[in-house]
Parts: C-alpha cells; sequence; structure tokens
C-alpha cells in the first residue's frame, strides 16, 4: 500500500516535470525554427522544419526593420541597450552609497531603511502621470535619459534590497572599526574596503536591475514618441499589426530582442541564483 | 556601530536616493491622490470635481471588469502559479537526476521580456498557423479556435503563460529550501515519514517566508500587468480580457481622461497596499505562532 503509493508520487512528479519542461522549451523551439523559413513556407506548413537555413529575416529587420519599412530594429536595441545602461549605473551607485551608510546605527535610520524598501511591491504601474509630468518637466520627454531615470527610480528599491543585504551580511563590522581606528576616513573606507567586498552585491543587483530595465515596457511606451528613443521592446511590441504580413521576420524580431539576455543568464547564472536567495533572508 | 562625528557624511551618502525615492515614490503617491479628485486633460487648467472620477469609474462597464480581471489575476496567482512553483520546487528539491538542468530551463522563460512571451503566445494560439490549432489538427480535432477572439477563452489565454512560467516563483522557493539543515529530513527518514510527509511537516512550515514573498512579488506583477492583455487583445474580445493598468494606459493616451487615470490609480494602490498589510501581517503571526 505504502509503496504504491509513493510510485504514484512519484510518477506525477515525472509527468508534471516533463509537461512543464515541454511548455518551456517547445514555443521557443518553434519560434526559432520558424524563423529562419520564408513567409510562404511558414503559411504552407507551419511545422515543417526548413528548407534551407538563412540568415535573410535576421538581416533583413536588423538592418531595414524588414517588410514593415520601419525602422531597422539595431536601433532600437542600442537604445535600450543605452537605457539600461544608464539605468543600472544610476542605481548601482546611489544604492551603495546608502547601503554603506546604513552599515552605521544613527537617529532616523530605520525611517530611511524603511522609505528604501517599501516601494518594491507597490504597483508602478498607478504612477503613469506622474511620472509622465516629471519627465516632461525635466524635458526630457522622448529622451532616453528620460527613460533610464524613470527606471533608476523605481528599481532603487530592488538595487536597495540586494547590496544592502549583501553588505550587511559579508562585512564585518570589527573590520570597520579597525580601519577607523587605523585613522581611515568615512569615505576611504568605502572606496576601500566596502566596495571590494561587496563586489559579488553589486554584480548580482546589475544583472537583476539590468534585465529588468531591458525587459520593461509600459513606460517606454509612455515616454518615448520617435525612434530616437524607442526601446526594443516597444518597437517589437507594436510588430503584430505591423508584421503580420510576414511572420518569420515577426519570430527573428522576438528572438534578437531574448538574445542579450539569454546570452546574460547562460555566462551569469550563478549570480542570478544567488541573487534570488536575498528575497528570502529577513 | 556608532560614529557621530560621521553624521554629515552619512547624510550625504544617503541623499541621492532619498532623493529618488521622494521624486518617483512619495511626489507620485500625493499627486495620484491630487489628480484624482480633479478634471484634467493635461493640457487646460484642472478643476475640482470631487469624487467624480470614482463615480464615473463604477459606473463604467468596462472598468469594473478591468478591476474584476485584474483580481482574478491576483487571485490566479496566489492560488494557481504560487502552488505550481511550489510543487516543482519540492520535486526538484529532492534532487532527481537532472535537477539542475531542470531548473535552468524552467527558469529560462522568465528572462525573457512579458512583451516577447505575449508574442510568442499570440503566435502560438493563433488560429490558422500557431501552433496549438496545428497539434490539435495532427491529433484529430477539426475546426479553427480562435482562442484570443473567443469570449469563453481569451480571459484564459492572455493568463495562460503567466501560470506556467514559474520560475522566478520555484527559484525562491528552492533558495529557502536549501536552507533548511539536512539532519531534519534524516530524523524524519529514521522515523520512518514518507517524502510527501517530509514536504508537509518539514519544509512547507519552513519557508513560510518564501510563499510570503512570492504571493507578495507576484500580486505585484499582477496589478502591474498591461503586456499580455496589451498585445495578445488589446483588451478584447468586447473588453472582456482589460485589467487596471491597460485601463489607465487607454484613458491617459486616447481618452485623455488624466483624472479618471489617477482615480483608477487610486484604487490600484489602495489594493496593493491592502495586500502588501494584509501579508505581511499574516507573516508576522505565523512566523510568532511557529
Amino acid at each position: 500500500m505504502f509503496k504504491r503509493k509513493s510510485m504514484f508520487l512519484r510518477f506525477l512528479a515525472t509527468l508534471l516535470i516533463t509537461f512543464h519542461i515541454c511548455f518551456d522549451l517547445i514555443p521557443v523551439i518553434w519560434i526559432f525554427v520558424s524563423s529562419f523559413k520564408t513567409n510562404f513556407e511558414f503559411i504552407k506548413s507551419p511545422i515543417k522544419f526548413p528548407s534551407k537555413l538563412s540568415l535573410e529575416n535576421y538581416i533583413s529587420v536588423l538592418t531595414y526593420g524588414g517588410s514593415s519599412a520601419e525602422e531597422p530594429l539595431w536601433k532600437f536595441l542600442l537604445n535600450s541597450f543605452i537605457v539600461s545602461f544608464v539605468a543600472t549605473l544610476i542605481v548601482l551607485s546611489v544604492t551603495a552609497l546608502a547601503s554603506y551608510a546604513l552599515l552605521y546605527s544613527f537617529p532616523l535610520k530605520r525611517l530611511c531603511h524603511f522609505l528604501l524598501s517599501f516601494g518594491l511591491f507597490l504597483p508602478t504601474s498607478a504612477f503613469m502621470i506622474p511620472y509622465f509630468i516629471i519627465i516632461s518637466k525635466l524635458g526630457l520627454y522622448d529622451t532616453r535619459l528620460g527613460i533610464s531615470l524613470v527606471y533608476s527610480g523605481m528599481t532603487i528599491p530592488l538595487g536597495f534590497l540586494i547590496i544592502h543585504t549583501y553588505m550587511r551580511d559579508s562585512i564585518d563590522s570589527e573590520l570597520i572599526e579597525a580601519a577607523f581606528i587605523d585613522g581611515a576616513s568615512f569615505h576611504r573606507i568605502f572606496k576601500d574596503i566596502v566596495i571590494p567586498l561587496s563586489r559579488g552585491g553589486i554584480l548580482t543587483a546589475s544583472i537583476f536591475l539590468w534585465i529588468n530595465s531591458w525587459n520593461e515596457l509600459l513606460y517606454a511606451l509612455l515616454l518615448s514618441q520617435s525612434e530616437k528613443s524607442r526601446t526594443i521592446q516597444v518597437a517589437i511590441s507594436s510588430m503584430i499589426a505591423t508584421y503580420t504580413a510576414n511572420y518569420p521576420q515577426a519570430f527573428a524580431a522576438v528572438l534578437l530582442s531574448i538574445l542579450p539576455v539569454v546570452i546574460i543568464y547562460i555566462l551569469l547564472n550563478k549570480y542570478i541564483l544567488t541573487g534570488l536567495s536575498f528575497y528570502v533572508k529577513k | 556601530m556608532q560614529f557621530k562625528m560621521y553624521k554629515k557624511q552619512i547624510l550625504f551618502y544617503i541623499l541621492p536616493s532619498i532623493l529618488f525615492i521622494i521624486v518617483f515614490f512619495m511626489y507620485p503617491f500625493a499627486s495620484v491622490l491630487y489628480i484624482s479628485i480633479m478634471k484634467w486633460d493635461g493640457i487646460t487648467k484642472m478643476a475640482y470635481v470631487g469624487l467624480n472620477n470614482f463615480r464615473y469609474l463604477f459606473s463604467d462597464k468596462i472598468f469594473k471588469v478591468s478591476l474584476i480581471n485584474t483580481i482574478r489575476w491576483v487571485l490566479i496567482g496566489t492560488f494557481v502559479h504560487v502552488p505550481l512553483g511550489l510543487a516543482i520546487a519540492l520535486i526538484l528539491a529532492k534532487k532527481p537526476k537532472g535537477w539542475s538542468v531542470y531548473r535552468n530551463i524552467i527558469f529560462l522563460p522568465n528572462t525573457f521580456s512579458i512583451v516577447a512571451l505575449a508574442l510568442i503566445w499570440y503566435f502560438m494560439l493563433q488560429p490558422n498557423v500557431g501552433l496549438i490549432n496545428q497539434i490539435l489538427k495532427t491529433l484529430g480535432f477539426e475546426g479553427e479556435r480562435a482562442w484570443l477572439a473567443d469570449t469563453h477563452t481569451a480571459l484564459i489565454s492572455t493568463q495562460l503563460p503567466f501560470i506556467l512560467y514559474i520560475g522566478f516563483t520555484m527559484l525562491i522557493f528552492l533558495a529557502q529550501i536549501s536552507t533548511i539543515p539536512a539532519e531534519y529530513y534524516e530524523a524524519a527518514e529514521i522515523d520512518g515519514a514518507s517524502k510527501l510527509q517530509q514536504d508537509i511537516y518539514i519544509t512547507i512550515p519552513l519557508i513560510k517566508r518564501a510563499v510570503g514573498i512570492n504571493i507578495l512579488f507576484n500580486t505585484a506583477f499582477c496589478l502591474r500587468m498591461i503586456e499580455y492583455p496589451f498585445i495578445m487583445t488589446s483588451g478584447g474580445p468586447a473588453g472582456l480580457t482589460y485589467t487596471l493598468p491597460l485601463y489607465m494606459y487607454n484613458q491617459m493616451t486616447r481618452a485623455r481622461n488624466y483624472g479618471i487615470t489617477m482615480a483608477c490609480g487610486v484604487i490600484t494602490l489602495l489594493l496593493g497596499v491592502f495586500i502588501i498589510m494584509l501579508i505581511t501581517f499574516l507573516l508576522d503571526y505565523l512566523e510568532r505562532r511557529w
């Protein structure tokens, strides 16, 4: 009786994992394989392998926007790179400074801690109009910097959570006290002791922040108007309207938008795993 | 550490991030509340209208659908997505052969943007060339189903990718499961507890924190949800797949009703704050009791 029950459970578990792996892989493989076909070939037989492997769809969307006659995709990829890079840099620098300061005790420390972390779970989609007003007032509407600033603001709680937790757990207060007694200044301790010791946390945070900004849609949509600030997500989000004439080109565009993140995931997988453990720490 | 003399430096180091919080969280919060009681199109002068915007919202059919759908997203997140993530995490935590490969494959789609996932599933569910209908056809089911245009299947079709892609949720569970000392399981093994009993009586009570955090993350994700309906259905058919953010987006960019947009923002925030408080309270309570 006992044995049979555990065998049944084991069977269920295998089934669940198998199904899930199929759901994870099949759509991506289908899109990937189809992205090498011509449109004619795809519509005629959507599940056959392509007759020849040609990179034509990729080249045409990258260089002249494919059959949609939009701007070439590389421009939007570049915009996204710049936007997410700048946002990540801003968040890393301000949250590293704050996390270091919070290693000391001072009045209102609890309040500061609360302020920096309460936004983590807030539905920032409710801030559409205020964010739009702020960026317009700064004269940054339809610029990459405007989008970067909003991304920085939104992800400060996330950056703070990771970097602060990492610093708190990996830096011994005695070390700082010893450096202080040796005559190191507040800034010197930060630069020469704290930053080198929190490298792992900073790298982890930067991956999370970068992916977050790369993948964001709503505020990129609201804050950009022309192709000079349009991000890749905005560009592909309007694709159903413009690309339906050519499915395989649309697939190629989607895969190009995913590629950078997949590369990061393959190379820096380890840091993503440690990063997630910060969420469950007290 | 107590370094009174550093007061000024500490202030300098904290100021930039507090400034960002003021500009991007505190000011917006106040601004949302303020604009929600105004009539404004973003260009001409604002006019005070009291609670009229809220009255309008609750008389608008599309708003009611959006609100109900967003609550459904949250409920599906809490009661389907999170338990599914937990089940898979519990299976992988037993470290079956090849578990780390499975883990990496399961997490992979979670690194993609929701835009990309929404597009992929839009193509998957396409009536004539989509893979789902192609598979059904080879299995012998005739007739092309328009999953995203059918009023019965549209909403669940937009939610399907979210329900399935549990990678992030699973990894948070795995992260906390890995902190449980192995001795607990060894002792249970000696006492003759089955694997299922070990999961129910040891693992699950010890990962309450991960459960709470996952519910919070998924709730925040659902309250921000615009991409799936925006890309897969544009809110259709007949407005049945609208969510609160999509409603706000259309009120802002198409109708230019800024006051109504922000009244809807107030309701989104209230929902968010209420759920955050509820979960943190429950978590605190449970952690103190057990």
